[in-house]
């Protein structure tokens, strides 16, 4: 995983529950990279996980809420590092979209060895969009905080939820994205 | 210091260090990433001039394919070759020999500098070439053959250390040379390569140019026969017209002597007439000495002894008939003239049943008195046609018509009609017939179903290629004795001068 989410995932950690908390979690997790994290290199998956893993047992939240929070919080970090596109971004909708179409296309152009989400698009209305989340790395409650914060960046009321997921013994994870007036 | 303030620069410390080793990744990691944009940036300039080197090959190849497009001559070929090759290969100077007739050995006279893109001739070089050429030169080598050298010219300082050169056979016995020299170090290996290739291209090019100038050749001499043949063809068109006026002569002679006879015997009269009036009159006048006068009984007398009355109506009667006799003689000449007349091969407008009549009036001179033609057609629209090659049709029909009705005699038909702008002319008669062997023969030239010496066996298929000409169609119903009918078709809508 690129070390863009892992630098990120330490400053999300570091606000939230302070820098004594991510040193602890650093000294007894004993990770493979020390936790020494730059953004232009690769790190194993699996370290993300550990560190999930040990703050919901610390902090007494689900791993599933600790990632909808992460996801949460890493949209307009991420967005900010893009700010020339921020103006462009309107519709949640649209914006899904254009992920799959155009960033990840894009991405995969610059990195063609990144493992990137699978998006499709089953249902769509005005309020309504229902969409299979493919991801060898089952992040869907990470791609949930990231589309509630999208919703939020948009101005649009929109609520998150999975009418299937891989987790909870479903077959595949289907995203069901809603606007609320 | 208090227990809370070793915790935090303890948690500081570690973070400094967790920073110090994240800068040292990302710092490693840079320079892995500069180190693979230098060897990407390498390899890309090398792919870059590979590609250069590449297209230029390419554009050469395609410059060499392109020559024996607008190339005629082998000789602009090769120098087109030697231009561009010269130019690809980078060579100082290019040269090529043509072997000229009666000339033996190498004569290299015309070298070109690439750098300045024109040939000159006053290079003393020559005799020094061709010494560096291999002594036999009655084999084409076909291929590339490079040597270094020690050779100074003239036109440079530098001296040049390779030559490379080819021979190939312009034709079963003569060899072309091309020849280029560099003053280059070394010779690029990958450029030997590049000339296989634009060698192959170019003796292609010369074999197809070879080939194409023997078909020009071969294409003169074609069309020098053809003009041969077309001549000897009209000249076969007159002899047979000539043929069928020999086997005409004794009609026409007879035709001819009928009139002259009794014209003839017509004048024989009037002098006799004239020597009775001229009798007469001496009388009268000798009267008239005599008695001073005569009277009107003497004169009557005098004119009724001679039988006046009588001799001037039959003197008027006998000058009609010699002025109608000599008419008829006109008409047959001129018939005859307009026949056997070589004339321009224009087609012109003509009217057929003209045609016809012209041809119906020498035919029947000739005919024998047992048959007639008889000719019954509406008035036709104008054809374009050469009316006296179409006279020679029509009586060769009709004789062949009068032939096949002999010894009995009958009656030759002429009818035609005008349908959807054709017309379409019958010829019959009430003869022999054909038998189905003379039929698929009839237009076969020198057959003839008649006596040796009365047939050319020409007749019909000279008349063939006389309607071919005017894109008409010849169609035949033959019986076997009841007769036969030709039907000519003609075209009415203007048909192509040929």
């Amino acid at each position: 995983m690129k070390g863009i989410v892992f630098v990120k995932f330490s400053e999300f950690v570091e606000e939230a529950f302070g820098e004594a908390f991510w040193d602890e979690l650093l000294a007894e997790a004993d990770l493979p990279s020390q936790g020494a994290y730059t953004t232009v290199a690769n790190y194993d998956d699996n370290e993300l996980f550990q560190l999930v893993g040990l703050i919901s047992q610390k902090k007494s939240i689900t791993p599933e809420d600790a990632q909808r929070a992460f996801g949460n919080w890493i949209f307009e970090h991420l967005i900010a590092l893009v700010p020339e596109h921020t103006e462009s971004i309107k519709s949640t909708f649209e914006f899904l979209h254009s992920v799959q179409n155009l960033i990840h296309v894009e991405v995969k152009k610059l990195t063609p060895d990144a493992i990137l989400p699978e998006f499709t698009f089953l249902v769509e209305s005005t309020n309504h969009l229902s969409m299979r989340y493919e991801s060898p790395r089952h992040l869907c409650y990470f791609c949930e905080g990231l589309i509630q914060s999208l919703g939020k960046h948009t101005g649009e009321n929109i609520e998150v939820s999975q009418s299937q997921c891989v987790h909870e013994g479903g077959e595949e994870c289907i995203m069901e994205v809603k606007k609320v007036d | 210091m208090t227990d809370e303030l070793t915790k935090r620069i303890g948690i500081l410390e570690r973070k400094i260090q967790r920073e110090k080793l994240a800068r040292e990744t990302a710092e490693s990691q840079l320079e892995k990433f500069s180190r693979q944009i230098y060897f990407k940036n390498l390899s890309l300039e090398e792919a870059l001039l590979n590609e250069k080197k590449r297209s230029q090959e390419l554009e050469y190849l395609i410059k060499c394919a392109s020559t024996s497009q607008s190339q005629t001559t082998l000789i602009e070929l090769i120098r087109r070759f030697v231009e561009i090759t010269s130019q690809f290969c980078n060579s100082s100077v290019a040269s090529f020999s043509f072997p000229s007739h009666g000339e033996l050995g190498l004569h290299f006279d015309d070298y070109y500098l690439p750098e300045q893109n024109k040939w000159i001739e006053s290079l003393p070089a020559s005799e020094l070439l061709a010494s560096e050429m291999p002594q036999n030169h009655v084999e084409a080598s076909k291929k590339w053959i490079i040597s270094p050298i020690e050779l100074a010219l003239p036109i440079q300082e530098k001296p040049f250390n390779w030559m490379y050169y080819l021979s190939f056979k312009i034709d079963s016995e003569n060899i072309a040379w091309i020849c280029f020299l560099s003053d280059k170090e070394y010779i690029d290996e990958a450029m030997l390569y590049v000339l296989n290739t634009s060698k192959e291209i170019f003796l292609n090019n010369i074999h197809k140019t070879i080939i194409k100038t023997r078909l020009i050749h071969r294409n003169e001499e074609l069309q020098e026969t053809i003009k041969k043949l077309q001549e000897a063809q009209s000249q076969l068109v007159q002899s047979e017209k000539m043929a069928v006026l020999g086997q005409l002569s004794a009609g026409v002679a007879h035709e001819i002597n009928n009139p002259i006879s009794f014209i003839n015997s017509n004048l024989q009269i009037l002098k006799e007439y004239l020597t009775d009036l001229d009798t007469c009159h001496l009388q009268l006048s000798d009267k008239i000495s005599l008695e001073g006068m005569i009277s009107q009984t003497n004169f009557k007398e005098a004119l009724a002894q001679i039988d006046y009355r009588f001799i001037m109506d039959d003197a008027q009667e006998m000058l009609a008939s010699a002025i109608d006799g000599i008419k008829r003689i006109t008409d047959i000449i001129k018939n005859l003239k307009s026949f056997t007349h070589r004339g321009p091969t224009d087609f012109e407008l003509t009217d057929i049943n003209e045609c016809l009549d012209s041809a119906i009036n020498i035919a029947n001179s000739g005919l024998s008195s047992r048959c007639h033609i008889e000719k019954n057609l509406p008035p036709l629209s104008m054809i374009h046609a050469n009316s006296g090659q179409l006279q020679q049709v029509f009586i060769n029909l009709f004789v062949n018509a009068g032939d096949a009705m002999e010894p009995e005699g009958g009656i030759i038909k002429v009818t035609a009609e005008e349908v959807n702008n054709h017309i379409i002319l019958r010829i019959s008669d009430s003869g022999c017939g054909m038998s189905e062997e003379t039929k698929k023969n009839l237009f076969t030239p020198f057959f003839t179903t008649k006596p040796v010496g009365q047939g050319t066996g020409l007749g019909l298929s000279v008349s063939f290629a006389i309607i071919e000409s005017h894109s008409a169609s010849v169609d035949v119903e033959s019986v076997e004795g009841e007769g036969t009918t030709f039907v000519l078709t003609f075209n009415v809508t203007p048909v192509e001068v040929p």
